[in-house]
């Protein structure tokens, strides 16, 4: 048995577990918090809002740099060329569950970052640290807080999958179709920029995601949508598609809905990384040190990356590009072609941005979870290697990565869903009688 | 399903409601022999063992999955978490530990029991069981009953210390759902078939990675299905229960949706009322209308009536002849779990034992086992047909086989241990309660 399909078999194994496990943890934690991330969605906004001009307490970064940050993490290349693919493995349907596992697994994140912060932490430099590794370790009982060392070991290899490896390729050869630029020269390029920013820390990470990914996501929106209603005829046909192949999945699937939800369902933990643990980590070192606030700030990242999957996700289904099954990010560009003529750029260039701010955002991602296991001596070489790699991942596009990437995902969300499980009294508890006042 | 339709309902009612009220006659006559209640309840279910079956096999395998699933409830319900806070660790493992143990060794005996014995004691139309279902036999033995050795132990009870007490009821809810995933991994496993594997060199990953996939979801899925159900429960406890009497509702409507849903699911339905139960009984959220002992009390008599069926029905409807087949080595089996398995398992797990080897004889003897094992039967009769290498002609025989098995060694074990365990607690010279504090746990 070779290496590709033991991945494959180890990554059915785990995900056929993990899509149920995962909606049901979002079902049993709206439940738990009486629905209240809905409930109280505009005190999340409002907060957010609010630390743009005013932002005090213990912390190293505002709300919303924290959330914009966490946005420019989850936003890939999973919003574009994944959406794409799942649209052409589980059909229009996958879009309507995509959604209903967002609205649930809003509580998820929620939790996630209540909890990030309730037990954040200060490294051996004195430096505040948070993350699902803190939570574990300090939350919960001492017979299972080696889960947060296995959730920060395989944290460190799965950001070189989700974060580096498979962003690099996308980028790289977005950048060859774009300006043709080869391979290693982009990959150099990437890795010097990179490097310039991620050694500042988090505070210059943020700085740069709050530059570029409000005009990355607004631009992407507006353009998508306007691509929409220069096509007005086509919009309801696509919406309609959406809502009735929902519960029969006969476009794609053949009638097999159990495909197109753990379509919709994978696609959804991938890019909102809800259940992953891996953006409590950027929430974890906001201010203010208020664990429903920033709980709250943080469940907008899915609603907005869940968006822009939509746009993606709309424009391929008017184009019907979805249909010929091919590389994701060639169905995206032929989708904008069909728009607009000649705009299939726009998808290249909406690549190359969204991949950019996963890579350096998944760098501190990385460099947590290794710092975690042999603290913050690893820092300075973790930034090297994470560097180095993307050289390798724009120049050799490693097959079975997708795969393995997967499973080293499936693997990190495992003790993330047990914690959040055994801790959701602790969430409940924080909750409960707090005070949702704007302002 | 023929005497259901011969018979007129009305005499039906009568006859069935006059056996529910004579367990209570057969349970006032085991007090006072002291033995446990539940034995006086199965040989009256054995006495009145009609020519002809009552019930057809599929609505029997129902009454009992309700059942059962009734009784998961309860015993979540039950299991007290704060009561054995010092021994938490200890318990968790004598009850999961211990299930994986004694069922393991008791399998392998009653196979050996049968390979060793079978030619000479064995009698025409006698077939050796194999393995897969000895230990499936085993796994169905593995939970024990506490309301069947505290009922026995109450006239004795200055002799039990407490901490046992709330060791042994403990250990009974949770070697429950212990024994029901026992019974699903040796179920999932001994349905991969292993010639077909060899064949395929990729299908033996394939097969018994499947069978694990299926094993962790029941676990995993069940466990999350009854954390989502207890929050509807709470919320409906919390917001439409007006007065007390409502709460059996509630109980029942909740675990049986667990079961349902779960099931549904593709998880575990029983793990999923077993936890539903637990954790609406031990309260993670508040709840300032209901308390526990409220739901549990309103519960109580419920799960009395279910047990009740489960002993009688057993009695009713086995068939004779299933205890013949067994007589002489079911009897060995039973002495093999009472005197080898059980005391193994605990032997295994002296050494995290916070308790003193008398306690832990006493702990070794007081496994008797109840209503779970009977009702489990069914379970396994159910997929005998379904195991991979058993020939359809054979089925009946396995089929009676296990059913006299577990009737006999759920008997003599109540009999057995019912009767002797007043007199070894009152020989070990344990303190009990209301004497001086016994030694507190390390």
């Amino acid at each position: 048995m070779n290496l590709p399909i033991l991945m494959d078999q180890t990554n059915d194994f785990l995900w056929g577990l993990l899509v149920d496990w995962i909606a049901y943890l979002g079902l049993y934690l709206t439940l738990g918090l009486q629905f209240l991330p809905l409930r109280h969605l505009g005190f999340g906004v409002a907060q957010a809002w609010r630390s743009l001009h005013h932002s005090e307490g213990e912390g190293r970064i505002s709300s919303f740099e924290a959330l914009m940050t966490a946005v420019g993490g989850n936003i890939g290349t999973g919003s574009l060329a994944g959406m794409a693919i799942t649209l052409s493995v589980g059909g229009p349907g996958s879009l309507f569950w995509l959604w209903v596992v967002t609205l649930l697994s809003l509580a998820t994140k929620c939790a996630e970052a209540l909890l990030a912060v309730r037990y954040r932490s200060r490294n051996d430099r004195g430096d505040l640290v948070g993350g699902p590794m803190y939570f574990m370790r300090d939350g919960l009982p001492p017979s299972l807080r080696w889960l947060g060392l296995v959730f920060a070991g395989i944290g460190s290899l799965a950001t070189f999958g989700l974060g580096n490896g498979i962003q690099a390729m996308e980028l790289g050869k977005s950048l060859e179709h774009l300006v043709g630029l080869p391979p290693l020269l982009s990959g150099a390029l990437l890795a010097v920029v990179t490097l310039l920013i991620i050694n500042g820390g988090i505070c210059r990470i943020s700085k740069v995601s709050c530059l570029v990914v409000p005009v990355m996501v607004v631009g992407y929106v507006g353009f998508t949508a306007f691509l929409l209603l220069t096509h007005p005829a086509t919009l309801p046909r696509a919406l309609g598609a959406i809502v009735n192949d929902a519960f029969s999945g006969q476009a794609i699937t053949g009638g097999s809905v159990l495909i197109m939800i753990t379509a919709g369902v994978r696609r959804a933990v991938f890019t909102q990384e809800g259940g992953l643990g891996t953006t409590p980590i950027v929430h974890a070192v906001a201010r203010p040190d208020d664990p429903v606030l920033q709980g709250m700030v943080a469940m907008l990242g899915s609603l907005i990356t869940a968006t822009v999957a939509t746009m993606t996700a709309l424009v391929v289904l008017c184009s019907e590009s979805y249909v010929a099954q091919q590389d994701g990010r060639i169905m995206v560009s032929r989708a904008f072609d069909w728009a607009l003529s000649g705009s299939g750029w726009v998808g290249d260039l909406a690549t190359l941005l969204f991949t950019f701010t996963t890579i350096i955002v998944f760098a501190y991602y990385g460099e947590r979870c290794l710092e975690y296991l042999f603290g913050s001596r690893s820092n300075q070489p973790f930034r090297l290697v994470w560097a180095g790699a993307l050289v390798v991942g724009c120049v050799s596009g490693v097959p079975w990565l997708w795969t393995t990437t997967e499973a080293l995902n499936a693997l990190m969300a495992l003790p993330n869903v047990i914690a959040l499980v055994l801790l959701s009294a602790t969430v409940f508890r924080l909750t409960k009688g707090y005070g949702f006042r704007a302002g | 399903m023929a005497v259901m339709e011969r018979v007129p309902f009305p005499l039906l009612m009568t006859v069935a409601a006059l056996a529910f009220l004579a367990t209570l006659v057969a349970s006032k006559f085991a007090r006072k022999l002291q033995v446990p209640a539940i034995l006086g309840v199965l040989l009256l279910g054995a006495a009145i063992n009609p020519e002809e079956r009552i019930f057809g096999p599929e609505a029997v395998e129902n009454l009992h999955i309700i059942s059962l699933t009734l009784l998961l409830f309860y015993a979540g319900l039950k299991t007290n978490i704060k009561q054995i806070r010092h021994f938490l660790g200890y318990g968790l493992l004598l009850a999961i530990g211990g299930v994986a143990v004694s069922s393991l060794i008791f399998g392998v005996l009653i196979y050996g029991i049968y390979q060793l014995f079978g030619s000479t004691l064995g009698h025409a139309g006698f077939i050796p069981l194999p393995l897969s279902l000895c230990m499936l036999v085993a796994a169905c033995l593995g939970s024990t009953d506490a309301g069947a050795t505290l009922s026995v132990l109450s006239s004795v009870s200055r002799y039990v210390p407490g901490r046992v007490r709330s060791l042994l009821e403990f250990e009974s809810s949770v070697n429950d759902p212990a024994a029901i995933l026992f019974l699903l991994l040796v179920l999932g496993l001994s349905f991969t078939q292993p010639e077909a594997a060899r064949a395929l060199n990729d299908v033996t990953m394939t097969g018994v990675a499947g069978q694990i996939q299926a094993f962790i979801k029941s676990i995993g899925s069940g466990i999350m299905v009854g954390l989502i159900l207890t929050y509807v429960g709470q919320y409906i406890l919390r917001h439409f229960i007006t007065s007390k009497d409502q709460i059996l509702i509630v109980g029942i409507a909740i675990s049986v949706a667990a079961y349902g849903l779960s099931t549904l699911l593709l998880g575990s339905g029983f793990i999923a009322a077993y936890v539903t139960g637990l954790f609406l009984a031990n309260n993670i959220y508040e709840n300032p209308v209901i308390t526990s002992e409220s739901l549990e009390s309103s519960l109580e008599s419920f799960n009395t009536m279910m047990e009740m069926l489960v002993f009688l029905l057993f009695g009713v409807i086995i068939d004779p002849t299933s205890i013949r087949l067994v007589l002489p080595e079911g009897i060995l089996c039973a002495l093999a779990l009472m005197l080898v398995a059980r005391p193994l398992s605990v032997l295994a797990f002296s050494g995290a034992s916070p308790f003193n080897w008398r306690e832990n004889v006493l702990i070794a003897w007081c496994g008797l086992r109840g209503a779970v094992p009977l009702a489990l039967s069914y379970t396994v009769i159910h997929a005998i047909p379904k195991l991979p290498g058993i020939d359809a002609a054979t089925t009946r025989t396995y089929s009676l086989e296990v059913e006299g098995l577990i009737f006999l060694v759920v008997l003599l074990n109540l009999s057995l241990q019912g009767l002797t365990l007043p007199v070894l607690s009152r020989r070990l010279g344990l303190q009990g309660e209301g004497a001086e504090a016994s030694p507190t746990a390390a």
